[in-house]
C-alpha cells in the first residue's frame, strides 16, 4: 500500500489536473487543454411562488449554464439560495418543454385524448389566435376570459392592462382557492398580506403555516435562524410536526380544520378569564371603544355623523375624535339619547364567553390547560407598556404575535379566523409595531376612513355589484380571493348562474387550474366545453393538453421580468434588512433562447396590435402608461409599437427611479434603498391618535347588508347557496361556524391535510418535474410522495407502512398512494404532502408519481367560505387498503 | 492546517439547499449525492420530532477508505483532505465497504441522464466530463474552491447558516473553538476515525 508521503508527491499534478478549476466551473475532460470561455451573469430567481427577492449568479461556460447560486450583493438573500432556486438549471434544460408553437389536430378533448399536436409557425399561431379573439371582441368581449397563475408572474405587459384594453372583465386566476390568506390583513391592516418582525419578536405562535423553514425559504429561514439564536420562543400549532415544529419550543398538535375553535378560546381566556391585555392600545388604537347601535352599526353623532365613544370622566358620549376626551370606556353599556349602547368591546366579550377552552378541547383535542397556558404566555411575552426607540422614534415594543397561513385560513370559517388572529394581536398591541404582526406593504396602509378606522383595502374592498355578474361570480362573493371553482360551474351551466352568454375563448398563462385547485374533473369538463383555448405554455401540462393552440414561452433564465421589492408579498419571517429594503428586481435574459419561444409580454403586445387595441386612447399602451405610472419622457407614445424590453426600461426609470433603467440590470439583479428602521413600521406613518384598527367588524356587516340589498333588487339569491348560512358569515364579530361536513357519518373518520415542502412550493417553474428536486425528495425525505397516517391510527385500522391505500373524501374525490406511518401526525389527520400525482401523459413522468391531494377537495356551494371563497382544505376522508404488505 | 466543518443541528432545518449546491458545484450525475440531509423522526406522538442528518465525507484523519485502497487512488491531501485520484481508481469499491459514514459512491463511466431515455442535457454533457472514468467519488470539501480562498458550496448556500468551515489547527477559528468547547462532536468517534466534520447536537 502506498505511503501517505508518496501520495503527497502526486498532489501538485493532481490538483492541477482535477481540482484546480475555478469554483462554479466544470472541468472538461482532464486531457482537454482548451481554455473554456466562462462568464457570470446576474438574474433574479422565480423558482417558487414567493415574490422572494432572491437574485442569483449564473455561471455560463462555453454557452452552457453550469451553475446558479446565491448573489452575495443582495442584502436579502445574502449569497444564499434554496434548493429550488439552485435547481433552475433544469428549468432551462428541460426536454419536456414546449419548443415551438403547436396546433391541436384532434378535436376531441380530454385527459385521455392525444391532442395530435402539429408544429406551426409563429405567424400561423398568432394570426389564428388574433382572428378568433378579434371576432369575439367585436361581438361580445365578455366571451373572452384570461386566466393566469404563479408561473406567469413578474409580468411587464400586465393583465391589468391587457384585459381592460380588450374590454372583458373576466380575469381568472388558476390558483388561490387553497390560499385565501389576504382578507384579514386587507380589512384590518390595509395590506395584501402580513409579515412577522422576527428582528424583535420574542414569542411567536404559528397556526397552520410556516415562517420559512417548512418551505426552505432562503431569507426567512436565515432570519428565523438568527431570531432563534437570539432566543425567540416558537409555538407551532399544527396537526403535523413540521420542520418548524421540530425546531420549535413547543409543538401543539391539533385536529385538522378546527383551529377556529382554538383561537376563539384563546380570545375568550384573554378577555374573560384573565382580563389582562394592552388596554391603552385597545382604547386609543382600535374601534373597541365605539358605541354600537341595536342594528350592529356604529352609533353616530347626529350632527357630525361620526361614531361615538363614552367618556367615563365626563359621563357623556363624544365623537371618537373629540379633543376633550379624558378617557374612553372600553366596557359597559351607556345611556345615549334614550338608547342603551354597549361598547364594541363589550359585545365581543359577551359573544366569545361561550368559547371555553373545555369547549374548544372537545373540537380541537388541544387540552384546555394548554390553551390557558398559551394565552397567558402570549400576553406575558408582549411586554405591554414598554417602548423601543428606533431612529429617534418611540414605538410600543410588543414582541408577541399569532400568525396564521393557508393551513388555518383556507377553510370554511377561515376569514373569521384571520380576523381573530388580528384581534389576538390587537389585545397585546402588536399590530404594525416592533416585534409584532406587520402589514406587508409599507406606507399609507393605515389611512383611516371618515369613521376613524383603517379603511379596508385590497381584498376587503368589496367588488362593486353588477348584474349579470362576471364569469367567476365575484359580485356574489365580493371579498373573494379567487373563484376559478365558480367559473367552471358557470361555464358548465351559465343559465343556473344568471350568466347570459357562453364563454367562447380562454387564454391561459402560467397556471394549471386542473391540478392546482379542487374538483379536477369539473375543471376538465369546463375546459373541454370552451370552444377555443390558447395557452402560453412552458410544458405540456394538463391545461395544455386541453388547449387548441400552444404558444411556447422561454425558461426562467431566458426571459425578462420585474418584481417590486419591499412589499412583503409571500415573505414570511423578516429581519431588519428585509423590513427596511425598498426597490425592484428585474431580470434580463442571461442566455439566448434555446427554442422557438417568445416572451409572454411580446405575445400580448403582438396580439393587441393584430386584434386592433394596442394604439390610441384606451388601448394597451394607454393602459400600460397607467399601470406602470409612466411619467413625462418615459410615457409610451400611444401610437407606437414598443418591445417588452423598452417597456420594462421605462417602468424601471419612471416608477422605480432606476436612472439607467434596464442597463443597470445587466450587472445587478436588485436595485434598492434602505428605509430607516422607523419607516419600516406602518405605525410610524399613523401613530397613536391618527387611526384605529377594527376590533369590531362593522364593515363586514355593511358589506353583507349591501349584498343583501343588491341581490334583493334583482330578486336574486346566490345560486346554490343556503342564504341563511351565507349571512352567518357577514357578522361583525367572528364566531364558530362549525364544520361544513358536520353531517358526515363516522366512516369518514380522518381529516385530510396537505403542506408544501422545501423542494416543492407553489408548483410553478415545473418544480415537480425538476429532476434535481425529485432526486432530493426521493433520496432524503421519506415523507414525500406518500400518504401519511399516525402510527397508532394505522395500527387500529390494521394498516401497515408500505400498504397501498385508497383515500376517499366525504364530498367525493379520491386518490391513491403508498402509506407511511409516522408519529409526526395527529391521530385524526391524514397527510398528503406536496402536489403530485398529475394526470397528463404528455408531461414529465416524474410529476405523475405519488398521490394528488387536490383530488380530495370539493368546491360545492355550502362547503367553501363565502367571504374569502377558500375551500375546505381538510375534507373528511376514509382510507382503505388496495394492496401491499398487510395480509 | 486542517480543514474542518461544524454543522449546527440546532440550526439545520433539513431544506437540502446544501445538497443542490453540491450537485451543481461538482456536476454529480443522478444517484450520486456527495452531500445530503436525511430526514428521520424520533420519539412517539406527541413527543415525536422530525430530525435532520447532514451527511458528507468526514475527511477522517484515520480514514478507513484510505487504508483499504489498493492502488493509492485515495490519498491524503493538503489540510487533511481525503481525495481520490480517479486515474488510479480501479473502482474495486473496497472503500465504499470500508467507509462507516457511507460517504462514497460509484460514478458510472456512462452516467444515466436525469431525464430518463431522453439523453444528456447540455449541462450534463459538459458536467459529466469532470468524471471522466468510472470511479469512486465523494465530497472533496470543494477543494477547488478552497484553493481560491472560498468556502465549500454547501457552506455558502446554507440559509440557516448551520455550517461553519475553518482550520481546526487555528485555535482562533470558529470551528476550533466549537470543538474545543465540547459543543461540537464527531460521529462514530468510538471507531477512531477522527473525522473533520463535527455536529452540534440538538437537545432531546
Amino acid at each position: 500500500m502506498p505511503t501517505e508521503h508518496s501520495q503527497m508527491t502526486d498532489l501538485a499534478s493532481l490538483i492541477q489536473r482535477i481540482f484546480n478549476r475555478p469554483s462554479g466551473v466544470m472541468t472538461r475532460d482532464a486531457r482537454n487543454t482548451a481554455t473554456p470561455v466562462i462568464e457570470t451573469r446576474v438574474s433574479a430567481c422565480r423558482m417558487c411562488g414567493n415574490k422572494a427577492w432572491c437574485t442569483v449568479i449564473v455561471t455560463i461556460q462555453d454557452g452552457v449554464v453550469v451553475k446558479v447560486e446565491g448573489d452575495p450583493s443582495n442584502p436579502i438573500s445574502q449569497g444564499k439560495l434554496c434548493s429550488r432556486g439552485q435547481a433552475a438549471i433544469f428549468n432551462l434544460y428541460n426536454p419536456y418543454r414546449v419548443k415551438a408553437p403547436m396546433r391541436r389536430t384532434n378535436p376531441r378533448k380530454g385527459l385521455d385524448q392525444d391532442p395530435g399536436w402539429v408544429e406551426i409557425s409563429w405567424e400561423e399561431a398568432l394570426s389564428t389566435v388574433a382572428e378568433k379573439l378579434r371576432k369575439i371582441r367585436m361581438n361580445d368581449p365578455r366571451k373572452f376570459a384570461h386566466m393566469w397563475g404563479f408561473g406567469g408572474d413578474w409580468w411587464i405587459v400586465q393583465h391589468e392592462a391587457f384585459l381592460p384594453a380588450f374590454g372583458t372583465p373576466n380575469l381568472l386566476r388558476s390558483h388561490g382557492v387553497l390560499c385565501p390568506v389576504h382578507y384579514g390583513c386587507s380589512l384590518v391592516q390595509g395590506t395584501m398580506l402580513d409579515k412577522q418582525d422576527v428582528e424583535y419578536c420574542q414569542y411567536l405562535v404559528t397556526i397552520g403555516g410556516s415562517l420559512g423553514p417548512n418551505i426552505g425559504s432562503t431569507h426567512s429561514t436565515r432570519a428565523l435562524s438568527n431570531a432563534r439564536e437570539r432566543g425567540i420562543k416558537l409555538v407551532v400549532v399544527d396537526p403535523r410536526c413540521s420542520h418548524e415544529a421540530s425546531i420549535a419550543h413547543e409543538w401543539i398538535p391539533i385536529r385538522p380544520g378546527t383551529d377556529l375553535a382554538f383561537v376563539l378560546a384563546l380570545l375568550n381566556v384573554i378577555i374573560n378569564e384573565n382580563g389582562i391585555f394592552d388596554e391603552r392600545f385597545m382604547k386609543l388604537r382600535t374601534n373597541a371603544v365605539y358605541l354600537i347601535g341595536e342594528d350592529g352599526y356604529y352609533a353616530k353623532d347626529s350632527a357630525t355623523g361620526k361614531p361615538l365613544i363614552w367618556d367615563p370622566v365626563d359621563g357623556i358620549a363624544k365623537t371618537f375624535d373629540d379633543a376633550t376626551i379624558k378617557d374612553y370606556a372600553l366596557e359597559g353599556r351607556y345611556q345615549v339619547a334614550g338608547r342603551t349602547l354597549p361598547t364594541a368591546f363589550t359585545l365581543v366579550k359577551e359573544a366569545v364567553r361561550q368559547y371555553t377552552p373545555e369547549w374548544a378541547e372537545s373540537i380541537t383535542t388541544v387540552p384546555a390547560a394548554t390553551t390557558r397556558r398559551i394565552a397567558r404566555e402570549f400576553v406575558e411575552a408582549a411586554h405591554i407598556g414598554e417602548t423601543i426607540t428606533l431612529d429617534g422614534v418611540v414605538f410600543p415594543f410588543r414582541p408577541a404575535l399569532v400568525k396564521g397561513e393557508r393551513g388555518s385560513l383556507g377553510k370554511w370559517g377561515g376569514a373569521y379566523e384571520h380576523l381573530l388572529h388580528k384581534m389576538l394581536n390587537m389585545l397585546v398591541g402588536s399590530l404594525d409595531v416592533p416585534g409584532g404582526d406587520l402589514g406587508s406593504e409599507t406606507g399609507p396602509a393605515l389611512k383611516p376612513g371618515p369613521d376613524g378606522v383603517v379603511m379596508p383595502k385590497k381584498e376587503a374592498v368589496p367588488v362593486p355589484f353588477k348584474y349579470p355578474p362576471d364569469i367567476d361570480l365575484a359580485q356574489f362573493y365580493p371579498n373573494r380571493h379567487t373563484l376559478p371553482h365558480m367559473a367552471w360551474k358557470v361555464v358548465l351551466d351559465p343559465a343556473k348562474y344568471n350568466i347570459p352568454y357562453d364563454l367562447e375563448a380562454l387564454m391561459i398563462y402560467g397556471g394549471n387550474p386542473i391540478t392546482n385547485n379542487s374538483n379536477p374533473d369539473e375543471a376538465v369538463a369546463a375546459l373541454c366545453k370552451i370552444p377555443f383555448i390558447v395557452n402560453i405554455a412552458y410544458i405540456y401540462d394538463e391545461a395544455a393538453q386541453l388547449s387548441d393552440i400552444l404558444l411556447p414561452e422561454p425558461a426562467l433564465l431566458e426571459r425578462y421580468g420585474i418584481q417590486e421589492v419591499g412589499t412583503g408579498h409571500f415573505v414570511q419571517a423578516q429581519d431588519a434588512n428585509m423590513l427596511q429594503i425598498t426597490g425592484v428586481l428585474a431580470r434580463v435574459p442571461v442566455v439566448p433562447k434555446q427554442f422557438q419561444t417568445r416572451q409572454a409580454d411580446d405575445i400580448y403586445l403582438e396580439l393587441a396590435e393584430r386584434i386592433g387595441f394596442l394604439y390610441g386612447e384606451g388601448g394597451l399602451n394607454d393602459h400600460l402608461n397607467r399601470f406602470w405610472k409612466l411619467q413625462g419622457p418615459h410615457m409610451l407614445d400611444l401610437d407606437k409599437r414598443y418591445s417588452t424590453a423598452e417597456i420594462l426600461d421605462r417602468a424601471l426609470k419612471s416608477k422605480f427611479g432606476v436612472e439607467n433603467g434596464i442597463d443597470y440590470f445587466h450587472d445587478a439583479g436588485i436595485y434598492y434603498k434602505m428605509r430607516s428602521k422607523a419607516e419600516a413600521y406602518n405605525s410610524f406613518y399613523y401613530p397613536e391618535g391618527t387611526t384605529r384598527y377594527a376590533f369590531y367588524f362593522e364593515h363586514l356587516l355593511r358589506t353583507g347588508d349591501m349584498l343583501r340589498q343588491n341581490l334583493s333588487e334583482h330578486n336574486l339569491t346566490i345560486p346554490g347557496q343556503d342564504m341563511a348560512k351565507v349571512w352567518g358569515f357577514y357578522q361583525p364579530i367572528p364566531r364558530w361556524v362549525g364544520r361544513p361536513d358536520a353531517a358526515a357519518c363516522d366512516e369518514y373518520d380522518l381529516f385530510a391535510m396537505n403542506w408544501s415542502t422545501p423542494q416543492f412550493r407553489m408548483h410553478n417553474s415545473d418544480q415537480t418535474g425538476n429532476p434535481l428536486l425529485n432526486e432530493l425528495a426521493d433520496e432524503t425525505d421519506p415523507y414525500q410522495f406518500v400518504i401519511l397516517m399516525n402510527r397508532e391510527t394505522a395500527a387500529c385500522k390494521g394498516l401497515q407502512d408500505g400498504d397501498e391505500v385508497r383515500v376517499e373524501a366525504y364530498w367525493g374525490g379520491c386518490t391513491e398512494g403508498v402509506l407511511r406511518v409516522t408519529s409526526l401526525l395527529h391521530p385524526d389527520a391524514l397527510g398528503v404532502p406536496g402536489n403530485h400525482g398529475f394526470k397528463s401523459s404528455f408531461r414529465n413522468p416524474a410529476t405523475r408519481k405519488g398521490p394528488h391531494f387536490n383530488s380530495l377537495l370539493n368546491s360545492a356551494e355550502g362547503t367553501f367560505d363565502p367571504l374569502h371563497g377558500g375551500i375546505d382544505r381538510n375534507p373528511r376522508v376514509k382510507v382503505s387498503r388496495v394492496g401491499g404488505k398487510t395480509a | 492546517m486542517r480543514y474542518a466543518m461544524v454543522i449546527d443541528l440546532t440550526k439545520c432545518v433539513g431544506c437540502n439547499a446544501c445538497a443542490v449546491a453540491c450537485k451543481q458545484e461538482n456536476a454529480t450525475p443522478p444517484g450520486v449525492l456527495w452531500s445530503k440531509v436525511l430526514l428521520y423522526e424520533t420519539g412517539n406522538y406527541p413527543e415525536a420530532r422530525l430530525r435532520f442528518l447532514p451527511m458528507l465525507c468526514m475527511h477522517c484523519q484515520v480514514a478507513p477508505c484510505l487504508e483499504v485502497c489498493p492502488t493509492g487512488a485515495t490519498f491524503r491531501a493538503e489540510g487533511g483532505l481525503v481525495l481520490v485520484d480517479d486515474d488510479k481508481c480501479v473502482a474495486c469499491r473496497y472503500c465504499i465497504m470500508a467507509c462507516p459514514y457511507e460517504a462514497r459512491s460509484y460514478n458510472s463511466t456512462r452516467p444515466h441522464a436525469y431525464y430518463t431515455n431522453l439523453g444528456l442535457t447540455e449541462y450534463e454533457q459538459m458536467g459529466y466530463q469532470q468524471h471522466p472514468k468510472g470511479s469512486i467519488e465523494k465530497c472533496t470539501f470543494c477543494v477547488h474552491r478552497l484553493r481560491e480562498g472560498k468556502e465549500p458550496a454547501c457552506v455558502v448556500t446554507c440559509p440557516s447558516q448551520a455550517r461553519i468551515f475553518g482550520d481546526l489547527d487555528d485555535p482562533k477559528s470558529e470551528v476550533a473553538k466549537l470543538v474545543a468547547s465540547g459543543r461540537a462532536h464527531a460521529r462514530l468517534e468510538e471507531q477512531g476515525t477522527k473525522p473533520s466534520v463535527f455536529y452540534i447536537d440538538q437537545e432531546e
